[in-house]
């Protein structure tokens, strides 16, 4: 069959503003987002989020959308690993949505299966806040449901005025985008990051929000930490990352 | 079911993982297992000398005659798995006179909703099905208390009574939220639970029981499922109370009660939950709590999945799971 040539792993090689860039996963392209100083961190929020400072990171290519339940199932079946644990759910399991019900192994698997990582907190809020330290990745206006699917005023219910009571297709909300184009940085689901939480390795950092998500958290900034080993989280997901370098 | 934490689960009662060994009887009683590939059995009545049966596999009541042979009758009912995961459909049946009433699930998440969803349904010997009220959220179980019926809405988390004649419906009783100490999560998210003081979660009404003069509901706790979260409270059987009496605490997910003797109460625990594994496969039990001194017996112990539990008569207790076994237990 003419089909037995054509790798597992298809690599594209989209032209970007800082060169060409691997494409290893071909329906959700990698966004380059060039190094230099940037904003982290918050005066504003939890005492694990401060200080506020400028520093310096390497520049990083990163997946314009959330990885979806599609290209999650795909990798599934090219390794036998573990299906997501909602991936058979009549709603959090439609191919466009974001895979939710994954550890932070499987998210660092799935990455690794295709030559890439997990962002680093470093990495998420320069992608999501900019340079010089934005509310959100659309820049300080507040939250609305035209830009992100989020959820109830008061913690933790979902809420459908947005649009989705649950997740909300990858490639949704395209006025939330970033500077760069990177979708649903903030809401939708949550997404683990390469981090652990305070020297525990157990604990792994999860950033940006979910669809349950009230506005204490849905900040760029507000540090979420779980075991890494739980993967029962319907709004907990991921996207991947790789260095420029 | 609400979700009271950030990082939040839609699996409420019916998911599990794992290998289980087998289920093994206190000494008192003969284990018979009996098997049906396929099946999902939950609610389980008498009905003379047989068994009523639901099946949220396909969605239809069976009967088992004293033979052993099981048959299907009355109409298919609307079955499938809902927006949470669980699997949905005729979840009890009981026999009232010559018709049967059938607690239906609220609606298959892949399929519209129609008017025998989220409702009590009255089935006639020959199959005929008609609603008392579909203005219920999840029906997962109820008492026949005189001309009316007392169900147990695991949606709304209340006992409402419904009027058997014209269908109309009041809330009995609405479960408030329940409290643990938020240290006891500390493991599993330092930001979200080590500050607090305590940490609330969904009192999920499931299974009920009238019996001498109250009612007995068992309160499945809610995510993120802490061993000993659930309970077992009653409430009088009429008018409208305004708080209920523990019964039983430190329970692992209750979903069912019945009574073996005055102060016998047998509880069905579904299980324990893995913060990092899920639904422990044999982690669920059939105890014995006496009510009136306490004392706690487990008669049945290995389940996997189990829902409903049956007092046939003073010698034979059956269980149902979701895995398609009815666990027969005869005392020596």
């Amino acid at each position: 069959m003419w089909t037995s040539s054509v790798p597992a792993i298809l690599l594209m090689l989209l032209a970007t503003s800082a060169g060409a860039v691997e494409q290893p996963i071909p329906d959700n392209p990698l966004i380059v987002i060039p190094g230099g100083r940037f904003i982290y961190g918050s005066d504003d929020g939890n005492a694990n989020e401060r200080p506020r400072r400028s520093i310096e990171i390497e520049g990083f290519a990163i997946n314009r959308t959330e990885i979806t339940n599609a290209q999650y199932q795909r990798f599934v079946a090219a390794t036998g690993h573990r299906s997501a644990y909602y991936g058979g759910h009549p709603m959090l399991g439609i191919d466009g949505r974001p895979v939710v019900g994954v550890s932070f192994g499987d998210a660092a698997a799935f990455c690794a299966h295709h030559g890439l990582r997990l962002p680093t907190e470093q990495e998420y809020e320069r992608a999501s806040r900019g340079t010089d330290g934005a509310r959100f990745p659309w820049g300080n206006a507040p939250v609305d449901g035209s830009r992100a699917n989020h959820g109830a005023e008061i913690c933790c219910g979902s809420d459908d005025s947005d649009g989705y009571a649950m997740t909300a297709p990858a490639d949704s909300y395209p006025g939330g985008a970033s500077k760069e184009g990177v979708l649903n940085l903030l809401g939708n689901v949550w997404e683990w990051m390469a981090d652990s939480y305070e020297g525990s390795e157990q604990h792994r950092v999860l950033r940006g929000g979910a669809w349950n998500s009230d506005p204490v958290h849905l900040t760029t900034t507000y540090r979420l930490a779980y075991d890494a080993d739980f993967r029962f989280a319907a709004n907990g997901g991921f996207r991947c990352v790789r260095s420029l370098n | 079911m609400r979700a009271l934490v950030e990082l939040t689960f839609v699996l409420a009662l019916l998911m599990i993982a794992g290998a289980a060994a087998e289920p093994v009887a206190s000494p008192d009683y003969r284990l018979t297992v009996e098997h049906r590939e396929g099946a999902r059995y939950a609610g389980i009545a008498r009905d003379g000398d047989g068994l009523l049966i639901t099946n949220l596999a396909d969605g239809r009541l069976y009967r088992r005659d004293a033979a052993g042979r099981i048959l299907p009758f009355g109409p298919v009912l609307p079955h499938g798995m809902d927006a949470f995961g669980d699997p949905t459909g005729p979840y009890r049946v009981v026999r009232d006179g010559a018709s049967f009433i059938v607690a239906q699930g609220w609606t298959p998440a892949s399929q519209a909703a129609g008017p025998l969803d989220h409702a009590l349904l009255r089935i006639s010997d020959a199959g005929k099905v008609m609603v008392i009220s579909n203005d219920l959220w999840n029906p997962y179980d109820f008492a026949i208390a005189g001309e009316s019926f007392i169900v147990v809405d695991a949606a709304r988390n209340s006992l409402e009574r419904v009027s058997s004649s014209s269908g109309a419906r009041e809330t009995v009783f609405v479960f408030k939220r329940l409290k643990t100490d938020g240290a006891a999560l500390k493991t599993l998210s330092p930001t979200e639970f080590a500050d607090k003081q305590a940490v609330e979660f969904d009192a999920v009404p499931t299974g009920i029981a009238a019996h001498e003069g109250r009612l007995h509901v068992s309160l499945f706790g809610g995510f993120p499922f802490l061993p000993g979260s659930g309970r077992v409270v009653s409430l009088p059987d009429s008018g409208t109370p305004t708080a209920a009496r523990i019964e039983a605490d430190n329970l692992n997910a209750p979903v069912d009660i019945a009574f073996a003797g005055p102060d016998a109460m047998l509880v069905v625990e579904h299980g324990t939950f893995g913060q990092a594994t899920g639904w422990t496969a044999g982690s669920g039990r059939l105890l014995r709590i006496d009510l009136a001194i306490g004392k706690r017996e487990i008669l049945l112990e290995g389940l996997t999945r189990p829902v409903s539990a049956l007092v046939f008569d003073s010698r034979l207790i059956v269980v149902s799971d979701l895995d398609g076994n009815l666990h027969f237990l005869d005392h020596r």
